[in-house]
């Protein structure tokens, strides 16, 4: 596993993934992140590890046993 | 199977979806000697799907757009099947096709939404060709990490990613406001990002 880790990060920067997550980023801010993904690889590879999981909760919703135990 | 059946009969993969037999005319598989060919095809798609769909979803905003780019770069690999050296290594150069194949997907989806810029997305998408293994083992601790969740907690995480919920009707219904209900999502997923990095770290230095 890489070692970069999300609480490593900056908050600057754990806020920008957060609300790119959330679809609320503005133009500025996904710009700026846009250009620090470039500058920096544990950034990178944070972020892809945040969307592959973000993705995954998405398709645990709808296929595990772990949603039908808990929202029905 | 036939070669061409498959168009009126779509293969269902484990992810799910058809193999996208409605963007493929029938002449292109209708030759008795690609049977061969497109079995082939098949049992390797089939069998690396789920590890090239954690590829496309680490640099792509929603698994929506996952589903979407999965159906333009299995067309484009059956199309260059010929090119694929049988003895090298199918994951790698599916790899290769998809992440082509995302930046032309980049150009449509860029109209409308916050999508990467182009740098961005073939950096990251390289960089992910390297770190299958890792997604792996990190869908695995996401899933023990939220059955070690308290109930409540878990709960919530999985009714705000139910695909199409609104955000604002969850947070009315549960008498809260949107800007509340962000607030604790974040804190849970940062909850869940610290989890799984432990756990995989964990099982790194295990082995």
């Amino acid at each position: 596993m890489n070692e970069a880790r999300f609480e490593d990060l900056p908050e600057e920067e754990q806020e920008w993934i957060d609300a790119f997550l959330n679809g609320g980023i503005d133009d500025d801010s996904f710009a700026k992140l846009q250009d620090r993904m470039l500058e920096r690889p544990e950034l990178r590879t944070v972020m892809r590890r945040c969307l592959a999981l973000h993705g995954r909760r998405s398709r645990l919703r709808r296929a595990s046993p772990l949603c039908s135990a808990c929202c029905s | 199977m036939k070669a061409g059946s498959w168009i009126r009969e779509p293969l269902v993969f484990a992810a799910g979806g058809s193999l996208y037999g409605d963007r493929m005319s029938k002449s292109e598989l209708n030759h008795p000697e690609d049977d061969a060919r497109y079995e082939a095809f098949v049992r390797l798609f089939a069998h690396h799907e789920a590890e090239l769909r954690r590829f496309a979803g680490s640099f792509l905003p929603s698994w929506g757009d996952v589903d979407e780019l999965m159906q333009r770069s299995a067309l484009a690999m059956w199309r260059k099947f010929d090119q694929f050296d049988q003895g090298a290594s199918f994951i790698k150069w599916a790899c290769v096709v998809t992440r082509f194949e995302a930046l032309a997907y980049r150009r449509k989806m860029a109209r409308d939404r916050h999508v990467f810029r182009e740098d961005v997305l073939e950096l990251m998408a390289e960089e992910a060709a390297e770190e299958l293994n890792q997604r792996s083992a990190e869908q695995d601790a996401l899933e023990s990490c939220l059955l070690a969740m308290p109930e409540k907690q878990r709960k919530f995480v999985m009714l705000a990613y139910t695909p199409g919920v609104k955000i604002k009707e969850l947070a009315e219904e549960a008498g809260s406001t949107s800007a509340a209900f962000y607030m604790r999502l974040k804190r849970l997923r940062r909850q869940l990002m610290q989890c799984v990095e432990a756990k995989t770290l964990q099982t790194k230095e295990a082995q």
